[in-house]
């Protein structure tokens, strides 16, 4: 019958292609040391998951399969940069991951730990340590960027289950994830290709609509990039200052319960004050509240066990950003290296403390 | 936009057109239907996909309570018409039909009426209401035989045609339903195969981008009515109305090709509903070639019996062509009401109104000021009808403006420069489309000759084969002509506006590769190779055609199913088994 044989190949070679293209992608994704570190930094992250890290973060958790000590980073967009690679190689013997998210704050990074807990083996446990990277954006709530990032990833590829608005259950079993996660890969490139077509278009059109738009800086360009001009230091304070003047009381008490769920699985977390362009932080009313608050507030957090604290707020200077809060790669790369240091450093666990970092005077 | 019918079926269906879901449930229904015994048989499974069909638009069966009575009653009147042969009831049983439609659509002007205190659904409605109409018309006036019950039922929820049509006359459907068809050949399967997947590819990529456009626009073109920025509201309102056109044209004609090819497939032929209406010649022209099965059932049952009374009251050999100009335009008027509820759309119907009325007083009026002769010589000129099929779209794009602004922007529209815009707009529209009208028609043979669609002339066509048939020349050539083309797409798009400012030259280089690569995998998943290599298959094995061209089929479904999937998301039923 033609219809039935017709519609057999065309079926089969559908399925003999995704096949193929399910072994270029494994093979592309492990030239590219995808399977062996998740870093939504860097620039084979960035090329297959995309720039924000929310695909990453969902569907490249297998690097965080292995039973050895190993440090996981989260944040937003100004703790990516911090490169994994950077970081190990300070530490000896012990492997990194970077998890921040574009736009995410506080109440993401329980989502993000979350994720990760769903993967990491229970016999390393204790071995693990969790960097939150802070700011004070990270305290001023609502839904940015990185929640819709995350919430539309997770339920994408139908792989969780939606219960409540900021909830989500995984529907397959965990052990099945890795090869799922793998089985989506040719999806998950075409998306990054679709995305970034759509994101191109969109400044196409809006230069045909004569809509201004910032420029496309992309990763090899922010090393060059001009520092914001003074109108726009002047708009970005404005701006900010009209998201609020105070941190959120509920976002603030957040961090407790994450804290302590690190605590308890007798893990280690450490929380670094990440640097800001001093106009930035001296303007911006959000940004004194945080720091005139912070000190009293993560004091009760630092009595748990396993709970430190390091200061890099003063470590860049304003030409190390490349705009009001991203560090430019270079000097990124240079505080990636200090936070390694600095973590390698860290008591064992079982111990308190509030640990500040002074600024590096080597640092350039 | 959700109030028109043609989005109210595409949008808010639950089981929506490109969704996994649809695809296996058409994949079962093609299996079914093909094996399913004429008679009974045939008719109980049509009857069971289209009951899956419609439950999978609402959360409970409750929902479906006021369209099923609306339906039930259809067949009541159907009943009474059938037996009493009289116009008068028929009119009564018409008008009550048309009134309890206008309630259960919630139309402003039945506001006041109570409705039903819980939530209920009108998907398919203003198409069930066309087929209803249609054989309570033609039963009552004796031209019909009365379809049994569930014929009837298989016939107004038909599956396929019940969100947004095509209208299918029941004398059509019917042996359809009843007789199993013959097997297909390979030919018949790979052609109506190949449409679905321009469909999902319409619908999909072409649809979403142009939505995107649309979304865009909006606000920068509402900004400069606002500062009356004339110029620049012309050249923006073009862009936006054109891109709304486009929207329109992709979305409604993709989902044409899906549910006419899966109906193929299944072995039920439904009627075309688009023809090139881009080559229209004339707003008159365009109704022929724009959802067409609505024009005819408005000719059909509005039309045709206005104007034999309009004849019958005041017509001579002299008036009748106005009589008809008059008809026309009260049908458009009324076709134009029932594709939304909301008030914007009585402007929907005099734009359409007037443009059918002038243009057919254009064409009574011109043969007798220039002469028939002169006329007709005129209309052959090729620059006219450039002219003439630039302004029948960019007037259409115009009108179409009711589909996409509520009625305060509307009322934006119709004050101070919104008037001078919407005018300049169609002049530019007109004049550039003209302009790129003639390229086409200059480049078309060309361009179709260098990628081997063998359709440039009968010297370019003999050509063609003598030189590329069963060479790999065959395909080689019109590939990297479509590759150079999307580069050159690409780099215009990219570079001429600011797309890539900022960005450092591998970033560029990548996107720019990315650009091309995409934009050349779309064309060829939307066939634009299929005749090179559908040739260069038939020459090379042509006992194997059939095994080929279901492979290729293969590779373009692949391409099409993963778009429908990475932008639409969530095959969710695949991890149900875990």
């Amino acid at each position: 019958m033609a219809l039935a044989r017709f519609l057999l190949i065309s079926a089969l070679s559908m399925l003999v292609l995704y096949g193929l293209s399910v072994v270029a992608s494994t093979a592309a994704y492990h030239g590219l040391g995808l399977d062996h570190q998740l870093d939504t930094g860097s620039r084979a992250s960035d090329l297959t998951f995309g720039a924000l890290g929310a695909s990453a973060v969902v569907y490249n958790r297998r690097p965080l399969i292995r039973n050895g000590p190993q440090v996981i980073l989260i944040g937003s967009s100004n703790f990516q940069h911090y490169s994994a690679n950077a970081i190990a190689s300070e530490m000896p013997g012990i492997s990194a991951s970077n998890m921040a998210v574009d736009g995410s704050n506080l109440e993401d990074f329980e989502l993000v730990v979350n994720l990760a807990y769903e993967v990491l083996p229970a016999l390393s446990s204790g071995r693990r340590t969790f960097v939150f990277g802070l700011w004070y954006g990270d305290f001023l709530g609502g839904d940015g960027v990185g929640r819709e990032a995350l919430k539309s990833e997770l339920t994408r590829y139908g792989l969780y289950r939606k219960v409540e608005e900021d909830r989500a259950i995984l529907k397959i079993p965990r052990s099945t994830l890795p090869v799922v996660a793998a089985s989506l890969r040719p999806l998950i490139i075409m998306q990054r290709a679709w995305e970034t077509i759509t994101g191109v278009s969109t400044l196409v059109v809006q230069d045909i609509l004569r809509q201004p738009h910032p420029p496309a800086i992309d990763l090899a360009a922010q090393d060059e990039a001009a520092s914001p001009a003074e109108a726009e230091k002047r708009a970005l304070i404005e701006r900010r200052s009209a998201v609020g003047t105070r941190l959120d009381d509920d976002v603030l008490a957040k961090l407790m319960p994450i804290a302590k769920r690190i605590s308890d699985a007798g893990d280690r977390l450490v929380l670094v004050d990440l640097p800001l362009p001093r106009w930035h932080a001296e303007g911006v009313p959000a940004a004194t509240d945080y720091s005139r608050r912070k000190q009293a507030y993560l004091a009760a957090v630092l009595r748990m066990p396993g709970i430190y604290y390091l200061d890099m707020e003063g470590s860049a200077t304003d030409e190390d950003f490349y705009d009001s809060v991203h560090l430019r790669p270079k000097a990124c790369m240079g505080l990636a290296h200090r936070l390694g240091r600095a973590l390698a450093g860290l008591p064992a666990p079982g111990e308190t403390g509030l640990r500040p970092l002074k600024p590096d005077p080597s640092h350039s | 936009m959700r109030s028109s019918p043609v989005w109210e079926g595409l949008l808010a269906s639950t089981m929506s057109l490109t969704s996994p879901q649809f695809l296996a449930f058409a994949l079962a229904a093609v299996i079914l239907l093909r094996l399913a015994p004429a008679g009974a048989l045939r008719r109980v499974t049509i009857f069971g996909l289209n009951g899956i069909f419609l439950f999978s638009m609402v959360k409970a069966p409750v929902q479906l309570v006021p369209l099923a009575g609306f339906v039930l009653l259809g067949y009541g009147a159907i009943l009474i018409a059938g037996r009493a042969k009289s116009g008068l009831w028929l009119g009564i049983l018409v008008t009550g039909l048309v009134g309890i439609f206008i309630w259960l659509k919630r139309y402003p002007i039945v506001s006041a009426f109570p409705t039903f205190n819980f939530a209920f659904t009108v998907v398919g409605l203003s198409y069930i209401l066309f087929r209803i109409l249609h054989i309570l018309i033609d039963v009552g006036q004796g031209c019909l035989r009365r379809p049994s019950f569930i014929a009837y039922l298989n016939y107004v929820f038909f599956f396929l045609s019940l969100l947004s049509g095509p209208i299918q006359r029941y004398e059509d459907f019917a042996p359809q339903e009843e007789r199993r068809p013959p097997p297909p050949g390979w030919e018949e399967v790979n052609s109506s195969a190949k449409r679905v997947v321009l469909g999902y590819l319409m619908v999909i990529v072409m649809g979403s981008a142009t939505n995107n456009f649309v979304e865009m626009a909006k606000a920068p073109f509402f900004d400069a009515l606002g500062q009356s920025k004339v110029v620049f509201g012309i050249y923006l309102f073009a862009l936006l109305t054109f891109a709304y056109l486009l929207n329109l044209f992709v979305n409604f004609a993709g989902y044409m090709n899906i549910v006419i090819g899966v109906g193929i497939l299944a072995g039920i032929v439904l009627p075309e509903n688009f023809d090139h209406p881009f080559r229209s010649e004339s707003f008159l022209d365009l109704w022929s070639r724009w959802h067409i099965t609505l024009s005819n059932w408005f000719k059909s049952y509005l039309f045709n019996p206005l104007l034999r009374m309009l004849g019958a009251r005041w017509g001579t050999k002299n008036s009748i062509p106005y009589l008809g100009a008059i008809a026309f335009y009260v049908t458009f008027f009324v076709m134009a009401l029932w594709h939304g509820t909301t008030s914007i759309f009585v402007v929907y119907g005099l734009f359409l109104g007037s443009g059918v009325t002038v243009n057919r007083l254009w064409q009574i009026l011109m043969p007798k000021f220039f002469g028939k002769s002169n006329y007709k010589e005129l209309s052959s000129r090729r620059w006219y009808f450039q002219l003439s099929r630039a302004a029948t779209m960019s007037y259409l794009a115009i009108a179409l403006t009711s589909f996409w602004i509520d009625g305060e922007q509307a009322a934006k529209l119709a004050r101070s420069s919104g008037p001078a815009i919407l005018f300049g707009s169609f002049l530019l529209m007109t004049v550039v489309g003209a302009g790129l009208g003639h390229l086409w028609e200059i480049s078309a043979p060309k361009v179709r000759d260098i990628l081997g669609w063998g359709q440039g002339g009968p010297v370019n066509e003999a050509k063609t084969l003598a030189v590329r048939s069963g060479t790999l020349r065959t395909i080689a050539i019109p590939m990297m002509a479509l590759t150079l083309a999307s580069a050159a797409a690409a780099t215009v798009a990219l570079f001429a506006s600011r797309g890539l400012a900022g960005s450092s030259l591998p970033h560029a280089i990548v996107t720019l590769v990315l650009f091309t690569v995409t934009l050349a995998v779309t064309c060829v998943a939307g066939g634009v190779l299929d005749p090179p290599l559908s040739r260069y298959l038939s020459s090379r094995a042509p006992q194997r055609q059939a095994d080929a061209a279901a492979l290729w089929l293969g590779v373009r479904g692949f391409i099409v199913v993963s778009l429908a999937v990475v932008l639409n998301s969530a095959p969710a039923f695949i991890y149900q088994a875990f």
